[in-house]
């Protein structure tokens, strides 16, 4: 018994003399960045990056959420959690994924409730419908991809998996029996390309400034003699 | 097969190809009078200690040994911003003083350590000629130093987004990309005397049509990612080694991959040497409390101080002390490999290309002499070694090499940045991805009240001003960037929160007409930058309209 009374003695002056070591030293390194960043990492190969894989999930985060109170030096301030206004918001993060934000206010909400009956709300579940608009001058209703969300999102991430092609999102309801509540539709956003060209035309631009020092020069001498007047014959063609 | 000694510098006087470096200084805009010691203020001075005053002295060097070289050199308006103030100059030159004192005392402190005394002699050394050039050769005033060099003909000196915004994601209102450009092309026009030939599109964010309003301001060229060239449309021929020409008529030039790996790398790249100077070692953290208080903050929180006696010596945290000798040959040497590298480059895409092709390298200015604390005397020794050792590469600007090739192919480069992934995702995730409904309605915002006073006087013309000061401010993208990225994220949120809240008052107030002057006062006391900034910039008159669904679509197969 008392040698272990012993061990748990030892392992304390241990823990505690650690501790306290630790706390000599000053914070612990934690590797400042300057604001210019992270840029010897740019490569992608910094060991620091590889932790955040994590970003790329499609949940959104709960509405309403409240950033941590900031310790001291600044003072502190809350943003609105929206403007109140009935929207929605389309932004390409790369070519294979959009993000979308939007808010639903409270007249907006009514006026369904209005429209399609009470309860037309809570019954219905929320979706995102996502058109491919690529190339196209009118609004096709008819293809889609329809994404069904939940009631506390704000935000979503959209995998659309298609590169150089435009998009547009809308926001709506479906209610059990079928029929569609048409909320809001966003502005177009188009995903960058992710691969080289298949156009290889090429099309050559030679400045107006340059142009007009060009054709100053050899223009003196325009129109000048055709060839057939300098060869001397008739063409015939 | 050509003889060897003829292809090399013997044979061929003829330059084969050229090598634009570009480096690219920025910061924040942190200036905190509210408080006496701000920790963030010394990202400033440490970028003022370590890279600009050290790469200011290394050009000057080089333009009086009559070394001919050509650097790109972009300073953000913020930064500009800051390097202008009186506060931030007089407590920069305070903080430079407590600096020399600090390496007096270790200078003395490492007498009878010879592993230390060298370095720290170097630091003392460092310090006071850094405090001799800001206060003496320079008078305060080290844009004014660029500008020197710009009209000697060796640096070029181009701007960037008035606060660094990042254009793909800010675009949605048109006004506000604009606003970004006319605000900064006014600061660099208040400088330099004349407007800025070349853009560096912060972080290389470019969505197609940006450019467009670049072109009316009447700048030539801008700088996009190696893929935002090699995708562009129609597929360009040169690769990223020839500029394309947007449609409207500026040109792209695209980041170099090797060159740029070379550097930037953490694992192949240079600065990673064993023999530089480790980073994280500093007397700050190391020394007694008793002894190191009075140098860092409050006295009591631990920081940085600059003074660092080990280099990287391995992967582990096994460190040994630094040696400036062979930190300096490894310099050398690296310096005359990437010559090397650059060489071998130029010499093979010559053969196999029909014109002579730009190399394009830039890199943040703030790696060298802060991140890799030997990198201005590598830069110093590349440039020599250029001049003087060889004749396959020049050195040369973007608008000098147009000058060179005026004709080139037309296309569009594609939506890209040089962030990690290479696309949005740096300052669209889920540490940061709520502040663009705010940015969004802000911005719109903006335009309204733009829109609306179109020409306002007195009280009401310096809030729309103020507010139009706010929003670049909470624009910038610093902030999503350490939001994602840093040890300083809560800083970072607050700031923007802070500029969004202040922005809001100020747009409540003016549509109330009831702006309250003292609070004005005061933001306009605080947050000071741009003091000829036109809220006017933010009108909708200035930015072509796009029909309903042809904006932001793609329109280029």
């Amino acid at each position: 018994m008392a040698i272990t009374d012993l061990l748990i003695f030892f392992l304390a002056i241990l823990v505690v003399g650690g501790l306290t070591w630790m706390s000599k030293k000053g914070l612990p390194h934690q590797k400042p960045r300057s604001p210019g960043g992270n840029q010897l990492f740019k490569e992608g190969e910094s060991l620091s990056m590889e932790a955040s894989e994590e970003f790329t999930a499609t949940q959104p985060p709960l509405v309403g959420k409240t950033e941590r109170e900031a310790p001291g030096k600044l003072e502190t301030y809350e943003l609105p959690w929206g403007y109140g206004e009935s929207k929605i918001t389309a932004l390409v993060r790369d070519p294979y994924w959009l993000f979308v934000y939007w808010e639903i206010n409270q007249a907006k909400r009514k006026e369904i409730e209005e429209r399609y009956g009470a309860g037309a709300w809570e019954e219905s579940q929320p979706v995102l419908r996502v058109y491919d608009t690529t190339n196209r001058y009118f609004f096709d209703s008819r293809d889609y991809v329809e994404i069904p969300i939940n009631n506390y999102a704000n935000n979503w991430y959209i995998h659309v998996g298609e590169p150089n092609k435009t998009f547009c999102v809308e926001l709506g309801r479906v209610r059990p029996d079928g029929t569609y509540i048409f909320i809001a539709r966003s502005n177009f956003a188009s995903t960058p390309r992710d691969r080289v060209s298949e156009i290889i035309d090429e099309e050559w631009l030679l400045l107006a400034e340059h142009e007009k020092k060009l054709y100053a020069r050899i223009g003196q001498t325009y129109p000048g003699p055709s060839s057939p007047e300098l060869v001397g014959s008739p063409m015939k063609w | 097969m050509v003889d060897e000694k003829l292809s090399g510098k013997v044979g061929s006087e003829v330059t084969q190809g050229y090598l634009a470096l570009v480096l690219h200084a920025h910061l924040p805009y942190v200036r905190h009078p509210e408080h006496e010691h701000f920790l963030e203020e010394k990202w400033f001075y440490e970028a003022v200690t370590e890279t600009y005053l050290p790469l200011l002295w290394t050009f000057e060097k080089l333009l009086e040994d009559g070394v001919d070289f050509r650097v790109t050199f972009n300073l953000s308006p913020t930064l500009i911003s800051m390097l202008s103030d009186d506060l931030l100059r007089q407590r920069y030159a305070r903080h430079l003083e407590k600096l020399i004192e600090l390496a007096g005392r270790e200078v003395e402190r490492t007498r009878n350590q010879p592993e230390f005394h060298a370095t720290a002699l170097m630091y003392q050394d460092l310090f006071s000629r850094a405090h001799y050039l800001f206060t003496e050769k320079y008078r305060w005033n080290v844009v004014q130093a660029f500008k020197k060099l710009q009209d000697a003909g060796k640096i070029e000196v181009i701007t960037t987004g008035a606060t660094h915004g990042y254009f793909p994601l800010l675009g949605l209102q048109r006004e506000a990309i604009h606003a970004q450009v006319a605000t900064a092309v006014k600061v660099y026009e208040s400088h330099f005397g004349r407007r800025p030939l070349g853009f560096w599109l912060p972080e290389c964010g470019y969505h197609p049509g940006d450019e467009r309003i670049l072109k009316k301001f009447g700048i030539k060229y801008f700088f996009v990612e190696s893929h935002g060239l090699l995708h562009a449309s129609p597929r360009p021929k040169y690769g990223y080694f020839a500029p394309v020409y947007t449609p409207s008529g500026v040109a792209a030039f695209g980041r170099d991959m090797e060159s740029s790996k070379q550097v930037w790398s953490t694992r192949e790249g240079y600065p990673g040497d064993f023999d530089y100077r480790d980073f994280y070692r500093d007397i700050g953290y190391d020394l007694d409390l008793d002894y190191i208080g009075p140098h860092i903050l409050n006295g009591t929180i631990r920081t940085h101080t600059g003074i660092k006696y080990y280099r990287i010596t391995g992967l582990s945290d096994y460190k040994e002390p630094y040696v400036r000798s062979c930190a300096l040959e490894k310099a050398a040497l690296h310096a005359g490999n990437f010559m090397f590298n650059r060489e071998k480059q130029v010499e093979w895409l010559a053969q196999i290309l029909d014109r002579k092709p730009i190399v394009v390298a830039p890199y943040d200015a703030e790696l060298f002499g802060h991140w890799w604390f030997e990198g201005p005397q590598w830069l110093d020794y590349l440039i020599r070694k250029i001049y003087y050792d060889q004749t396959t590469i020049k050195m040369i600007t973007p608008g000098e090499y147009l000058q060179i090739y005026p004709c080139n192919q037309v296309a569009t480069p594609s939506e890209s940045s040089w962030g990690w992934k290479g696309y949005h995702e740096v300052w669209l995730n889920g540490a940061n991805d709520w502040i663009w409904r705010h940015l969004h309605k802000a911005g719109e915002r903006m335009v309204e009240l733009a829109n609306t006073y179109g020409a306002a006087e007195g009280t009401l013309k310096r809030a729309l001003n103020q507010a139009a000061r706010e929003l670049l401010l909470a624009q910038s993208s610093d902030w999503p960037f350490i939001m994602k990225t840093g040890a300083m994220d809560e800083y970072a949120r607050n700031r923007f929160k802070t500029h969004i809240s202040y922005f809001t008052g100020l747009y409540e107030n003016i549509k109330k007409s009831a702006v309250n002057e003292g609070w004005l006062a005061e933001l306009e006391q605080r947050d000071n930058l741009f003091p000829q900034i036109d809220y006017r910039v933010y009108q909708s008159r200035n930015v072509e309209r796009l029909p309903g669904p042809l904006a932001r679509r793609a329109v280029y197969a």
